[in-house]
């Protein structure tokens, strides 16, 4: 390859050699200085714990942060967190792993996830700590007879609705799809062929967010994806009607929902409701912080209530968000930590997202201090429906990755692979029908399993 | 951003000026339109640089635009930032900045940035300073080849070469460290280093080294001394390239950093933005923070660097 | 001349650091594709060709193919063609010159994340500067990334305008080189500018050109990150590319071998592609060689 000079250019730059090997020099002096830091830290005596935190919320990572200087002051153990936004927990769990450094401690949003790091060998169970305490409907689940995570929240997804805007138009909370189909609607604003103010906001994104938040209405309807032996059913008689059913309704949905969902996740789920662009979203009670911060006005203008079947059957879709302990040989340490961490900071962990961290001990709903928050004291309302929701039996509460006859692998496969995502999107951008949709889907689960 | 498509029209607009000087000549064999000619001629000249003006002006609104409403959407204050979208914001609030620095380790990840990138340029200035002279210099076969086989280090999807780094550095100790990394924005930016000052150093004359050779230098003190000050533009061109991979890098830094004490402002960045919430504010007071540093440096090496290309890199 | 020994080393050793830290990697990853490993944890098991079979006859293969060839080839066109025309409006002599070339190199600088989330920003379609400003005119706003053309000219679009500051200053530094005689002699013989620009500047700019293309084609084919941040292949794989099939394959599921796969038969498809261009429009100094 030619790359010549022109003569005239040469010249052209009166940077003195001099200078420049000075600057060559002192960099490559500063650059050896900062480079070699790591090293020394890591060298330090002691134990030293490695935390993955995803709950990368201000007042979280604070709440954190003081329990484990908390914790260093008086144990001498340091505790150094590493933050990751939820969307990336597990590649990085599984990166930290593979590269010889797993975590001790780590968050987790996704039975998916944590059954992923059992089979790689990268967890220990923690059965005695979670013994301890009484808990809610389906949170000390167990999987080979033992407990792998210790559990804070259930990120129950409800449906979030407009007050004001329901009082305007004279709507009632929806029963049956036709009713949540009939207000999304009403409450759909079309400007210049856009919709400007979106009937509700469902995602269907390739992502975990998809996976959690899209699928109360079709567990409602109660289209399962696998029978009592673990055969794909969801093509297959009944399931197959009620799946069918299910992606018309989204279908329809889709229609009132606000452009750009393609690429809406867990934010954009939460900012489209504070900022008035969608009457209804699905969220956790994180939607009530985000009302909170960044559009007070909304926070005392919302209402939930669970997802409807087509015929009243009322679902709810959730996934716990809970301690991980990593499998090394600091893997003792980590459960002392994690015992203190639950006695002497658990409260104030919680309280750093109030509304989200919706508890999943039960002991969590008689603490005074708890209880005396003032964001959970003008909440209350909300904190006790979501707490029914728990309670009683006519709702279901259920996941992608916890289908089938009980916590297994194979549903956790079908969540990771984002299957039940991409279903939607053949629906509503593939243009696909309903029927084919659903037989592709079951086709794709027997494979992923 | 929509505007490069109206841009082709006005790109042969551009060539109006141009035609001036042949107009009047071609009009001179067909005698009767010599006046009209030279009555039009001040106001086709005059249209002439209007258009150049117009043309000009869209060009750097088109480049323009865009990073000017990062900055301005990044002084809105939050309950704003969805809703206002006037072109000119005053008074700046300053809010979104200061809670990115509260909420991220902002000033740490800016350091690795720095650092990464100071120690990318030193390292592969003077790697490939000594690789490209000897592959000009020294005689052997395929010399050719060597340099043109630096291509094929881009032809691997850079993100699949970050793989077998991570496992190596695993074995080695360097996961999750900035050394690793370095090696990283080594295995991206030595080849474009190799290749621009393969071109330098071979189109110039062995004449000047010589004449330091028969002072009694040594071919190496004609080297430091002689070749690689006039090479100075070659060199800036170089560390720009170099700066410019290094302190944009994603991939790697994404695969081979985990804590957050080590990241670097790309991946920093990013992160904001998978989370819980949105937080345009603080993603956009990041992304002009990122910006900044290379507007700097682009303003007192933008001579530098285009009189370093036009003298090397890409010439045929 | 007498080869100097401390040259002589410092050549062989730096030649031999950068083979190892770029030809390692490579070779290490080519090696992976004949390995099945279903994670970064479990022992790799030797499969020979059965990672290449199975992704040739994925049809999400050629599929990431071809939204690859067409990404890359209409991005490389634009940019060259709009690069070509901006250097020839800047190399005009007119006033605030030096200013508006720096102006127009400008994106160029910034980081792909940055100007992704740049472009996110603008073209977001609920608040996004663009959807207020067509709501103002009346005009409704296309849900980008919802449909395959648009999420494909977006992602043209965005590259467009972050890398045609490249040819641009490619361009501006051939369009240096070519001696104004020929223009003025061109003049005399009455070739008008179209002409001009046929005969004088776009020979005078083919080296340049032949090296940009080839430096931009390389590039584009193996964008990764200004792809998976727009769209992350979607939607429904529209603009899923060899890049961003072997990060899906690596580190979604977790199948390092097929993710190798990919990589290595771009590398090949691209290595093929580059050889014959440069059997096309070699580059002179091959020729001239030293």
């Amino acid at each position: 390859m030619s790359i010549y000079i022109p003569g005239r250019v040469r010249m052209a730059v009166g940077l003195s050699g001099m200078t420049r090997r000075n600057f060559l020099k002192s960099a490559a002096a500063v650059g050896a200085a900062s480079l070699a830091a790591p090293a020394v830290v890591r060298a330090q005596s002691g134990v030293t714990l490695r935390f993955l935190n995803n709950e990368t919320s201000v007042a979280s990572q604070a709440a954190l942060k003081k329990a484990c200087d908390d914790y260093e002051s008086k144990f001498g153990v340091k505790i150094i967190v590493d933050s990751s936004p939820i969307s990336g927990t597990m590649q990085k769990v599984m990166a930290a792993v593979a590269a010889g450094q797993p975590y001790d401690i780590m968050t987790s949003g996704f039975i998916a996830g944590i059954l992923e790091y059992i089979h790689a060998g990268a967890i220990v169970p923690v059965t005695d700590l979670v013994k301890k305490y009484d808990w809610g409907k389906k949170a000390a689940w167990e999987y080979q007879g033992e407990n792998w995570y210790y559990p804070f929240d259930y990120n129950l997804v409800v449906n979030y609705y407009r007050k004001d805007l329901y009082a305007q138009k004279g709507l009632k909370i929806p029963e049956t799809w036709d009713d949540f189909l009939k207000n999304c609607q009403a409450l759909t604003v079309v400007n210049g062929g856009n919709v400007d103010v979106g009937g509700c906001v469902i995602p269907l994104a390739s992502d975990s967010s998809t996976n959690w938040a899209s699928f109360g209405n079709m567990f409602a309807e109660g289209a399962e994806l696998f029978d009592k032996d673990w055969n794909v059913v969801f093509d297959q008689g009944e399931n197959a009607d009620r799946a069918t059913r299910f992606l018309d309704f989204y279908g329809e949905l889709y229609k009132t929902m606000p452009p750009g969902m393609n690429a809406v996740s867990y934010a954009q789920l939460m900012s489209l409701f504070a900022t008035g662009k969608a009457a209804h979203s699905v969220y956790s009670g994180r939607l009530v912080e985000a009302l909170e911060t960044t559009n007070p006005e909304l926070a005392d203008k919302y209402g939930i209530f669970p997802s409807p079947g087509s015929t009243g059957q009322k679902a709810l879709s959730y996934a716990f968000d809970g301690f991980c302990v990593g499998k090394s040989n600091q893997s003792e340490e980590a459960i002392k930590f994690l015992q203190w961490f639950a006695e002497e900071h658990y409260v104030d962990w919680l309280l750093s997202a109030w509304m989200n961290n919706h508890p999943a001990r039960l002991d969590i709903y008689e603490n005074e201090r708890w209880k005396s928050h003032p964001m959970i004291k003008k909440h209350w309302n909300t904190m006790m429906t979501m707490k029914s929701y728990i309670e009683g039996d006519n709702i279901k509460i259920m996941a992608i990755d916890t289908s089938g006859p009980s916590i297994d692998m194979r549903a956790c496969n079908v969540f990771n692979a984002n299957v039940m995502p991409e279903m939607l999107q053949q629906k509503v951008l593939g243009n696909a029908s309903s029927a084919d949709c659903v037989a592709a889907t079951a086709q794709r689960i027997r494979s992923v399993i | 951003m929509k505007s490069h498509v109206e841009r082709l029209p006005v790109d042969s607009s551009r060539q109006i000026p141009e035609r001036e000087p042949i107009r009047p000549r071609s009009s001179l064999q067909h005698g009767s339109k010599v006046q009209e000619s030279t009555f039009w001629k001040p106001f086709k000249k005059l249209s002439a640089k209007i258009a150049l003006y117009a043309t000009v002006l869209v060009i750097c609104l088109y480049s323009l635009f865009p990073i000017y409403w990062m900055i301005i959407s990044s002084l809105r204050p939050a309950e704003r930032l969805f809703l206002d979208t006037s072109l000119v914001f005053w008074p700046p609030d300053l809010t979104s900045y200061v809670s990115l620095f509260r909420q991220t380790n902002y000033i740490v990840n800016f350091l690795n940035s720095a650092l990464m990138a100071v120690a990318t340029i030193t390292v592969s200035l003077v790697l490939s300073a000594f690789v490209a002279y000897g592959a000009t210099r020294l005689r052997f076969r395929g010399k050719t080849m060597l340099v043109a086989s630096m291509l094929f280090a881009y032809m691997f999807p850079p993100l699949m070469l970050a793989i077998p780094m991570a496992a190596a550095f695993r074995t080695i100790g360097l996961t999750d460290t900035l050394w690793g990394l370095l090696i990283a924005h080594l295995a991206i930016s030595l080849p474009l280093a190799v290749w621009l000052l393969w071109g330098f150093f071979k189109s110039m004359p062995f004449d000047l080294e010589e004449a330091a050779m028969v002072d009694g230098c040594s071919q190496f003190e004609a080297f430091i001394k002689v070749v690689l000050p006039l090479s100075a533009p070659g060199l800036i061109t170089v560390a720009i390239f170099s700066f410019l991979l290094s302190w944009a890098d994603y991939v790697f830094a994404l695969i081979l950093i985990m804590s957050d004490q080590r990241k670097t402002l790309p991946v920093a960045l990013q992160s904001l933005l998978g989370a819980h919430d949105l937080r345009w504010g603080e993603v956009l007071a990041g992304a002009s923070l990122i910006a900044l540093p290379l507007f700097v440096i682009f303003i007192f090496c933008y001579r530098y660097f285009v009189a370093g290309l036009s003298a090397g890199a890409v010439k045929g | 001349m007498v080869q100097d020994r401390r040259i002589v080393a410092l050549f062989i050793g730096s030649i031999s650091l950068l083979a190892f830290i770029i030809g390692g990697p490579l070779i290490y990853a080519v090696m992976l594709s004949f390995y099945s490993a279903r994670s970064f944890m479990s022992e790799p098991e030797w499969v020979g060709l059965s990672n290449y079979i199975k992704v040739l006859q994925d049809p999400l293969f050629w599929n990431s193919l071809t939204n690859g060839l067409t990404i890359a080839l209409s991005s490389i066109v634009l940019q060259v063609v709009l690069g070509v025309g901006i250097a020839m409006v800047l190399n005009k002599r007119f006033v605030g010159q030096t200013i508006a070339r720096s102006i127009a190199i400008l994106p160029y600088f910034l980081p792909t994340v940055v100007a992704c989330l740049v472009a996110q920003w603008i073209l977001e379609p609920n608040y996004g500067l663009v959807k207020t400003a067509l709501a103002s005119i009346g005009v409704g706003m296309l849900d980008w990334s919802s449909h395959a053309f648009t999420a494909k000219g977006t992602i043209i679009l965005v590259s467009v305008w972050l890398w045609t500051p490249f040819v641009v200053t490619c361009v501006l530094a051939g369009l240096q080189t070519i001696p104004t005689q020929l223009y003025e002699a061109a003049r005399v013989d009455g070739a008008g500018a179209w002409t001009q620009f046929w005969h004088i500047t776009i020979p005078g700019l083919r080296s340049v050109l032949i090296v940009v293309i080839l430096l931009r084609g390389i590039w584009m084919f193996n964008k990764f990150d200004l792809i998976w941040l727009l769209t992350k292949g979607g939607p429904l794989n529209q603009t899923e590319t060899l890049p961003t099939l072997a990060y899906r394959k690596s580190f979604i599921e977790y199948n390092l071998g097929g993710g190798a796969a990919v990589a290595t038969i771009s590398f090949l498809l691209l290595s093929g592609v580059i050889l014959i261009y440069l059997r096309l429009f070699p580059i002179d100094d091959a020729k001239q060689g030293r």
